[in-house]
């Protein structure tokens, strides 16, 4: 398939530039541009932190400060973000699977109420977490009455019997915030697949396991890992879910450069660990993209 | 002010809406307060977290009209929540003066605006598109100090006059020459009996190992440190680094036994509403804004309490100080700002205002009775505004107070 798509490209290589170049310009002038001024102030040094002026001094140790003095948060960042990733691929796989397959008629209305929540605010919705899950709430009413506090403690669900200001309210509010992102992308790629593929599977006496296995899973990679990187790209830069559902040992990387910002008035420390940031996540990325094996990708 | 006006974290928590027959239950006082009190959480919350302020602050050519720069729901509105509608202070002013006002509610927070507009702008010698702006205390005190505020002229302002002693013999401006106070509070401790299991008078009944995982403390460094310093017997008004780092020790402490839950912007209200929250550090006039049916006290510990207040003053170089002059002359008399106070529910520094509202009867005349809002000598001597920290130790000290809030 890649190489189809190659041999059309190839033929008109200059009209490829021309139509590419409002994106690069678009990506040099609201990319590369802001960038290169991050990446300056990030090696710079803010002789009065209130006033405006900074000195360019290769000051490398802005990220070697910030690694030191953020490294909880980093890891504790890419952690949460990695297991709501997770979560959202086993909530998301098979609910895109049947949106795909099962569905029939529903499939529209089922696939619009996925887009419900974003009607209302990112805000508001994680908000509204606090209300369900805190003391007074349904979640913590329903598990004291059937008394199963001891056993969502063991499962780590609850932690002394509380839902909110945990560490799993945290993962459990990117998970619910980014699954959307997870499901669609998977039921695009499931979608696209064609059914007479199955169809032959069966007639060749395949079990629906390995049929399921190599065919059906191969072609929705690329669905898995697009929604991968829509939801652990913004869960792990996100900080809203930690503040309004966390407590004092969950705060993510997001918050720690806010308050660099604006709260220290450190602005090359915030820049430094942006960077860093960015560039864990780019590594992780190209990382993850070699693993799966880009072929997909070109699919 | 920071605190209760505008969550400089996500503070909208408090501001889910109430059960409406609990809200018609309440008072006409209570209810509007109530309604300031969602409008500014939802509101605020929003401003800060996605910082419209930022683009506000930094592309806005200067406007050719007169403008306000205040913290969100921090005036009077009509009933539609408007804050220029007919009746308003903001109306009368307009239809008295002639003066057409921009009245903006993008002071969100002192530092944010600090470091997105006063710093990046006024320290190039630019200017900011607002000609009266209203930072708390300690950072007008920075702003006056930075040189990067016009000094009023006095002489526009008869109504200076009624601003109350306590705040024209201040070290950071004697004579109140550079600033006006807009509106102040306290700082103190919050707390639902029925998990507390009795009264709470100290601050070290925070440090209770009884109330382990049920307590949080403000976000807000000078309002959380001052309190418990105080518990320590030290003088939040000396602001004495060692003394400073040894409050920091005991909250450092407690947030590693895990007595401290979060650290909070307003969103503490939810917390004390749904009884995950036993006792809070925590600002009297969101504590005033709650259904008294909740039971929800709050005092001024023995050892004493914060008391902050925010600052009207004119940004170096606005385009439009007379007029700002004229503003700050007409929130000063005492009819006016009567009615603000009776709106925003905050403790007025204009003289008169306590005569006015007693004089107008009924609900306001019970305002002039409430001592959050009129506080009364034997505890305003236990009130303390933090003191000044050399720029060093304030960048050590807030850098070690992130570290442990996380």
């Amino acid at each position: 398939m890649a190489g189809t798509a190659n041999t059309t490209l190839k033929k008109g290589k200059k009209g490829t530039y021309g139509l590419l170049s409002p994106g690069v310009l678009w990506l040099l002038l609201f990319f590369l541009v802001p960038m290169g001024s991050l990446l300056k102030i990030a090696l710079s040094e803010k002789p009065d932190p209130w006033l405006p002026e900074y000195d360019f001094t290769w000051h490398w140790a802005n990220f070697s400060d910030s690694v030191d003095r953020f490294g909880t948060e980093l890891i504790r960042s890419f952690t949460y973000a990695g297991i709501a990733t997770i979560l959202c691929i086993l909530i998301g796989y098979p609910l895109a699977y049947y949106l795909a397959f099962r569905a029939g008629k529903w499939r529209s209305i089922l696939l619009g109420l996925v887009m419900v929540p974003f009607f209302t605010s990112f805000l508001i919705r994680t908000i509204a977490w606090r209300t369900i899950l805190g003391g007074e709430g349904p979640a913590v009413w329903v598990v004291e009455t059937l008394h199963l506090t001891g056993i969502t403690d063991f499962l780590h669900i609850t932690s002394n019997g509380a839902f909110l200001n945990t560490p799993q309210a945290v993962i459990g509010g990117l998970t619910y915030n980014f699954v959307a992102f997870m499901i669609l992308p998977i039921y695009v790629s499931l979608e696209k697949i064609d059914i007479n593929l199955l169809d032959a599977a069966r007639d060749l006496y395949d079990v629906p396991a390995n049929a399921f296995r190599k065919i059906i899973l191969p072609l929705s990679l690329p669905g898995v890992f697009a929604g991968t990187l829509l939801t652990f790209i913004p869960a792990a830069g996100d900080y809203i879910n930690a503040t309004l559902l966390g407590n004092v040992r969950t705060s993510m990387i997001g918050s720690q450069i806010e308050k660099l910002f604006l709260s220290e008035s450190n602005y090359p420390a915030a820049a430094a660990l942006s960077f860093i940031f960015m560039a864990i996540i780019t590594a992780g990325v190209l990382l993850y993209a070699k693993v799966l094996g880009t072929e997909e990708l070109a699919a | 002010m920071a605190r209760r006006t505008s969550p400089r974290r996500p503070a909208a928590a408090g501001a889910l809406p109430s059960d409406p027959e609990l809200a018609n239950a309440v008072s006409i006082t209570r209810e509007l307060t109530r309604r300031r009190f969602l409008a500014r959480s939802g509101m605020a919350a929003g401003a800060a977290l996605f910082a419209p302020s930022i683009l506000a602050a930094c592309t806005t050519p200067g406007s050719n009209r007169f403008t306000v720069s205040n913290w969100v729901s921090y005036i009077d509105e009509d009933d539609s929540g408007n804050p220029e509608g007919k009746g308003t202070t903001l109306y009368e002013f307009q239809k008295q003066t002639g003066i057409d006002v921009n009245y903006l509610t993008d002071f969100n927070d002192n530092d944010a605006y600090f470091n997105k507009s006063f710093s990046p702008l006024l320290g190039r010698g630019k200017t900011i598109n607002a000609d009266v702006v209203m930072p708390t205390n300690w950072m007008a005190a920075r702003l006056i100090d930075l040189g990067w505020v016009e000094e009023l002229d006095l002489g526009n302002i008869p109504n200076h006059a009624n601003l109350l002693d306590a705040y024209t013999n201040l070290d950071w401006d004697p004579g109140a020459k550079h600033f006006m106070p807009w509106q102040a509070g306290i700082g103190g401790i919050a707390y639902n009996p029925e998990l507390t299991g009795g009264e709470i008078t100290s601050a070290n009944d925070l440090f209770d190992k009884k109330l382990k995982g049920k307590v949080t403390m403000l976000t807000e460094m000078r309002d959380t440190v001052g309190v418990v310093m105080m518990g320590q017997g030290s003088d939040a008004a000396k602001a004495d680094p060692d003394d400073i780092n040894k409050a920091l020790d005991e909250i450092e402490k407690a947030v590693d036994d895990g007595q401290i839950l979060k650290f909070t912007g307003n969103e503490y209200l939810q917390g004390l509403e749904d009884g995950s929250i036993a006792a809070c550090v925590a600002w009297s006039g969101d504590i005033y804004s709650l259904d008294p049916e909740l039971g929800i006290e709050f005092v001024v510990p023995d050892e004493g309490g914060t008391q902050w207040f925010d600052t009207m003053v004119i940004p170096k170089g606005a385009t439009r100080k007379s007029q700002g002059e004229e503003w700050m002359n007409f929130v000063y008399d005492p009819e006016n700002a009567a009615r603000i106070t009776e709106w925003v529910g905050y403790i007025s520094p204009v003289k008169g205002v306590k005569e006015v509202l007693e004089a107008a009867g009924g609900d306001s005349a019970e305002l002039a009775e409430n001592p959050l809002v009129f506080v009364d000598d034997e505890t305003q001597k236990r009130l303390q505004v933090f003191g000044p920290l050399q720029q060093k130790d304030e960048i050590a000290i807030q850098t070690r107070f992130n570290g442990i809030t996380g």
